[in-house]
């Protein structure tokens, strides 16, 4: 049995996904703490911060553009820049983007269709590189 | 001093917003349309009556958060 994480979800306005971020880590064993945007420090003893899904801002503007400047993104690029990994999920994915934490941008998709598709999922495992405590 | 910004998609990225209302004026019988972009025009009111001073905090906007410079390009009026 690995390690047991501690991990940080971040919640900004409009993010919706931290509670179910939060119930799929802790189904894992892991322990997590939600952190709200406007705290400008993190918990001690992070193994990894996940920036959950949702519309953050409501996408004004450019989804995640506005949220990159919330104040606890100061901390979570210093984490980042120290080694430490964050893990972005759909509008947290835009949102290191936006940040510089990933390269590139997001592009709207072709003919704009909005891809509302059942899709087969398979948990190929849960003991990669984001599970390894820092 | 006024600021009207207009932000576009760069040249050579895809813009399906342009291409689906080109086609919907295509529908609609316009026939001479060769191209349409769609953009998005940001005006801010600024204190300042200092018309270099204003065009420079505005780049910064700009460049810092108004557009995306990996895929977005910008233009800045003062008035």
């Amino acid at each position: 049995m690995q390690k047991s994480l501690h991990v940080a979800v971040l919640r900004f306005p409009g993010t919706n996904c931290e509670f179910d971020t939060q119930y799929a880590f802790e189904k894992l064993g892991h322990t997590t703490a939600l952190i709200w945007h406007e705290e400008e420090t993190l918990p001690q003893n992070i193994d990894l911060i996940v920036v959950p899904g949702g519309f953050s801002y409501g996408d004004y503007l450019r989804s995640g553009s506005i949220a990159r400047f919330s104040p606890i993104m100061k901390a979570v690029i210093a984490y980042a820049n120290n080694g430490g990994k964050v893990l972005g999920i759909c509008n947290g994915f835009q949102i290191l983007t936006e940040a510089g934490l990933l390269p590139g941008a997001l592009k709207r998709n072709h003919n704009l269709h909005f891809i509302s598709k059942h899709q087969n999922l398979s948990v190929i495992n849960n003991n990669n590189a984001f599970f390894e405590p820092m | 001093m006024t600021a009207i910004i207009n932000i576009f998609l760069k040249e050579g990225v895809l813009d399906p917003q342009g291409k689906a209302t080109h086609h919907a004026l295509d529908s609609l019988g316009f026939s001479g349309v060769d191209d349409v972009r769609i953009g998005k025009q940001i005006i801010i009111k600024l204190e300042s009556e200092d018309k270099i001073e204003a065009e420079k905090e505005v780049h910064k906007m700009c460049d810092t958060l108004l557009a995306n410079t990996v895929i977005e390009d910008y233009t800045i009026e003062i008035r």
